[in-house]
């Protein structure tokens, strides 16, 4: 109880609200320029966390992270352009209303959708999150490494279009991961006699590159139309025909966004997918879908939102991040030498609390600011590129200098910059290399200590229960898509 | 199918199956570890990596030359696409000296101002603005906020 009262306290600590509203602000804007994610807001501002306390930082952080996957809404409405992917779904009925001359009722209806998705994915990680890890706690170094392979290998199967080069970047992820002294025999590895790599490689500078400066170079080499003036938005609060609306269609949505948001390495964009289509086919009229009703935009907002505190339940029970992001704030808790996983509920629990708050008043924050400031998005979505890539370029570089006050952390980032530029070019995705660098050295200290305590024998990764169903499960999921495809190539062969 | 020369899966397997000889090469250079430490050696797991790259870009490789994946050419570029890159990339490489003999807000807003104009911003006076107004801004919440060094 007293640590409930403390966390409340902290929660509620001028600084801690402060960084909440300043953060979905600023995730809101990052959010609803098109090209520019939430990942890559929570990304960029990583580095600012490293002088605030781990609650601080984390508020700054989940602040942008809920106002960025909210803000997507925005251009995906007014412009039929998804500001990040979760959005996808919004534009099929947010656009139309807004062509009809809706644009505000449809901003009002997706922001108290948002709200409602995000409160309830935060109440499922409040009553899942310490039955998980109580769980968790019971797990030996096998089944952890297990695990760990489990989240790299749902991340592949989920983010990447090709399973083969999902692969690829885990396992270029892992071995960035083993640069610098090995833990156990304090042996230098891969590092070419710099002092520098001594340490490993710093993820910060990697997310910072991988993210944020891939991306401005992806925009500079070729940029993409300026954008259409946007109406001024009338009637965005909501009446009561549309809350009715709201509330009637929420309660499926929530649900799925929370249990998809939970499996490590799927997301809101599915979560947002699979809700629109369950409404669609549960609907009377599914033919009225995709023409421009609040139906189609409350399945997609509120999925998309409820899995925000659907990912955090894997990276705070189990230390294996549900998303990119969530990879990122798994970055931001190790730079604070927090470890997240079933200790940091006995260790931290008051900072656990904290951040349940936190989430509670993000999406505050979110409805707020949602409703008050949306006559100035249309505004927004203008910002000019030409101002906006040199800023971004600007922070990615100073974020990265900023950790050690040391040029070489610009290096490392410029380095990750290029190579995502061009891994992207082949159509590699970055989200695996960053969970592999991260989680790298804790597969290989859970894999080696297994080995030590088994003389070396491989097959205790499948003596032991636990490890071999989690090991079955991996196998499954990696093979889910490749017999969905051989059976779609066999029909498709046998209907010609 | 675009060649094999083009064809983006083949050039990205052969690029990373290259980039895998130069990490087995630099594993063989590890210390030896006594008998007993061997399976727990700090070659183990980079082996182990390394294993599974080549498996996956010999996979790969020969999947694009089977015509089964990568029919898609790298995206290709105008030249003044890669010029706008280069310009940024020097410009990151410019603040490792700039933070030597100049100083953060000289490489700030030379770097604004060149970004901008070659992403198009041709109005001098608006465009001057930006660069001094950002770096500005991120200096005083650097240096003064965040305590960071930012005099060369």
């Amino acid at each position: 109880m007293d640590i409930l009262l403390q966390a409340l306290s902290d929660t509620l600590s001028p600084m801690i609200l402060g960084l909440v509203f300043g953060g979905v602000f600023l995730g809101i804007i990052i959010g609803a320029l098109p090209g520019l994610s939430a990942t890559m807001g929570v990304a960029i501002l990583l580095p600012f966390t490293y002088y605030l306390s781990p609650a601080e930082g984390m508020a700054l952080l989940l602040g942008i992270y809920t106002g960025g996957i909210y803000g997507g809404s925005i251009p995906a409405i007014l412009l039929n352009i998804p500001g990040c992917p979760a959005s996808l779904m919004t534009t099929l009925d947010g656009y139309p209303m807004s062509c009809k001359g809706q644009g505000g009722r449809a901003i009002g209806i997706a922001t108290v959708s948002s709200f409602i998705g995000g409160l309830v994915g935060v109440l499922a990680l409040c009553l899942l999150g310490p039955a998980l890890a109580k769980f968790a706690l019971s797990f030996s170094p096998e089944a952890y490494a297990s695990l760990a392979f489990l989240g790299l290998s749902a991340i592949v199967v989920v983010v990447s279009d090709s399973i083969i080069k999902g692969f690829i970047s885990v396992f270029i992820g892992l071995l960035l991961g083993t640069v610098g002294m090995d833990p156990i025999v304090s042996v230098q590895r891969f590092t070419f006699g710099s002092v520098d790599l001594l340490t490993g490689i710093n993820y910060v500078p990697v997310i910072i590159g991988l993210f944020g400066l891939a991306e401005v170079f992806t925009q500079a080499v070729a940029p993409s139309a300026g954008q259409q003036g946007g109406a001024p938005l009338t009637n965005i609060l909501p009446g009561r025909a549309d809350l009715k609306t709201i509330f009637r269609n929420a309660l499926h949505p929530c649900w799925i966004g929370t249990a998809i948001g939970a499996l490590p390495g799927a997301g809101g964009t599915i979560a947002s997918i699979i809700s629109y289509n369950r409404a669609k086919a549960a609907s009377r009229c599914p033919e009225n879908f995709g023409t421009g009703i609040p139906e189609g935009i409350v399945a997609s907002e509120v999925a998309n939102n409820a899995s925000i505190g659907g990912s955090l339940v894997p990276l705070l029970t189990l230390g294996i991040p549900g998303s990119a992001a969530a990879a990122v704030l798994l970055g931001a808790l190790m730079m604070h030498d927090l470890q997240p996983g079933p200790n940091l509920f006995v260790s931290d629990g008051r900072l656990v609390n904290t951040i349940f708050g936190i989430l509670i008043m993000a999406n505050v924050a979110m409805l707020a600011l949602g409703l008050l400031s949306a006559r100035i998005f249309p505004k927004i979505i203008q910002l000019p590129r030409s101002a906006l890539l040199p800023f971004i370029t600007l922070l990615c570089v100073m974020g990265s200098y900023a950790l050690n006050n040391s040029v070489f952390e610009v290096c490392i980032m410029l380095a990750a910059g290029i190579a995502g530029f061009f891994l992207k070019g082949f159509g590699v995705s970055a989200g695996p290399i960053i969970l592999g660098l991260i989680l790298g050295p804790l597969v290989e200290a859970n894999f080696r200590a297994a080995l030590e305590l088994s003389d070396g024998d491989i097959s205790i990764f499948v003596k032991d229960p636990l490890s071999a169903a989690i090991l079955g499960i991996t196998c499954a999921l990696i093979a889910f898509p490749l017999v969905k495809n051989v059976v779609r190539k066999r029909k498709a062969a046998g209907r010609q | 199918m675009a060649a094999p020369g083009k064809n983006r899966d083949f050039l990205l397997s052969a690029i990373l199956l290259g980039l895998n000889i130069l990490v087995s090469w630099q594993i063989t250079r590890f210390p030896a570890t006594n008998e007993k430490l061997r399976a727990l050696g700090p070659d183990v797991f980079p082996w182990i990596i390394n294993i599974a790259l080549y498996v996956l870009c010999g996979i790969l490789m020969l999947r694009s030359l089977l015509g089964k994946t990568g029919i898609e050419a790298f995206p290709s570029y105008s030249r003044t696409g890669w010029l706008r890159m280069a310009v940024i990339v020097l410009f990151c490489l410019l603040f490792l000296p700039a933070m030597k003999f100049a100083n953060f807000l000289v490489w700030g807003v030379c770097m604004m101002f060149a970004i901008q104009y070659v992403l198009g911003e041709r109005r001098i006076l608006y465009n001057l603005l930006f660069s001094v107004l950002f770096p500005a801004i991120i200096y005083v919440v650097f240096a003064y906020g965040l305590n960071v060094e930012l005099i060369g």
